[in-house]
């Protein structure tokens, strides 16, 4: 993937990525190997059975991940029928035919936001930076939080 | 339409040791941190995860030992501060950074 931005930075050193002539006579341009993901994960608020899914608010980079990535795994806030995008086309963020599964999970961005659903976790996140000072203290963390917690269940 | 409901350990079982992982949301935002719990639970080594922006999911996963590689431009905590799992485990070597921005 070609990005000229690149050219005076030194990531091209420290990564180790190569430069082509461009074809179209603008000089010498950085190209970076392209990243194909075995899966994308992604936490979404509705979904179909079949994974047509829709995102509130920011979609930051999900819907790139999910076409770049030869599978994908879907947690959503709510599970929908398939009506809700047939009403409303434009609803689907990405399309059914690029998903593997999906898993209904209620809270599954927790501790981190979900627009319009819910904040992050401010007690949560310092807590787990307090405890990861010490490796004693991480592991009770864990097992307390994380671990412990119950499965299909946010943490 | 194909039916694709699954339980969480059921879909996360699918993902095999040693697979690459771009995970969604963006620092403490919309990250699929259930599945990522699962992840651990089940005891999922050898990852290598993809990443914009990553915050406690990265952090959390190079922390247990899931993940032994990182394509990220930053990981850190926002307002909260660094990602402290994240730092020890590339400075050490146990995680290869790369950072592509």
């Amino acid at each position: 993937m070609p990005l000229k931005g690149l050219a005076n930075s030194s990531l091209v050193e420290a990564q180790g990525f190569r430069k082509v002539s461009d074809p179209y006579g603008g000089g010498e341009v950085v190209v970076i190997p392209a990243i194909a993901p075995d899966w994308a994960v992604l936490h979404v608020h509705e979904c179909d059975p079949g994974g047509n899914a829709f995102i509130d608010g920011s979609r930051y980079d999900d819907v790139l991940l999910a076409l770049a990535a030869g599978k994908v795994l879907v947690t959503c806030e709510k599970i929908v029928g398939n009506d809700r995008f047939v009403e409303s086309p434009r609803r689907t963020d990405f399309p059914g035919f690029m998903v593997d599964a999906v898993v209904e999970v209620p809270g599954g961005a927790r501790p981190t936001s979900c627009a319009r659903l819910y904040p992050y976790d401010r007690e949560f996140l310092t807590a787990y930076l307090q405890a990861a000072a010490d490796d004693a203290r991480y592991g009770e963390f864990l097992a307390a939080r994380v671990y412990g917690a119950q499965k299909g269940v946010s943490l | 339409m194909a039916d694709k409901v699954a339980s969480l350990g059921e879909a996360v079982r699918r993902i095999g040791d040693g697979s690459t992982v771009a995970l969604g949301g963006n620092t403490i935002h919309r990250s699929p941190c259930a599945a990522i719990a699962e992840m651990i639970r089940q005891g999922k080594k050898g990852l290598t995860l993809v990443k914009t922006a990553g915050a406690y999911d990265v952090d959390v996963l190079c922390g247990t030992g899931v993940a032994d590689a990182v394509l990220a431009a930053y990981v850190g905590f926002e307002n909260f501060g660094l990602a402290p799992r994240f730092r020890r485990a590339v400075e050490s070597g146990r995680v290869k950074l790369y950072e592509h921005t």
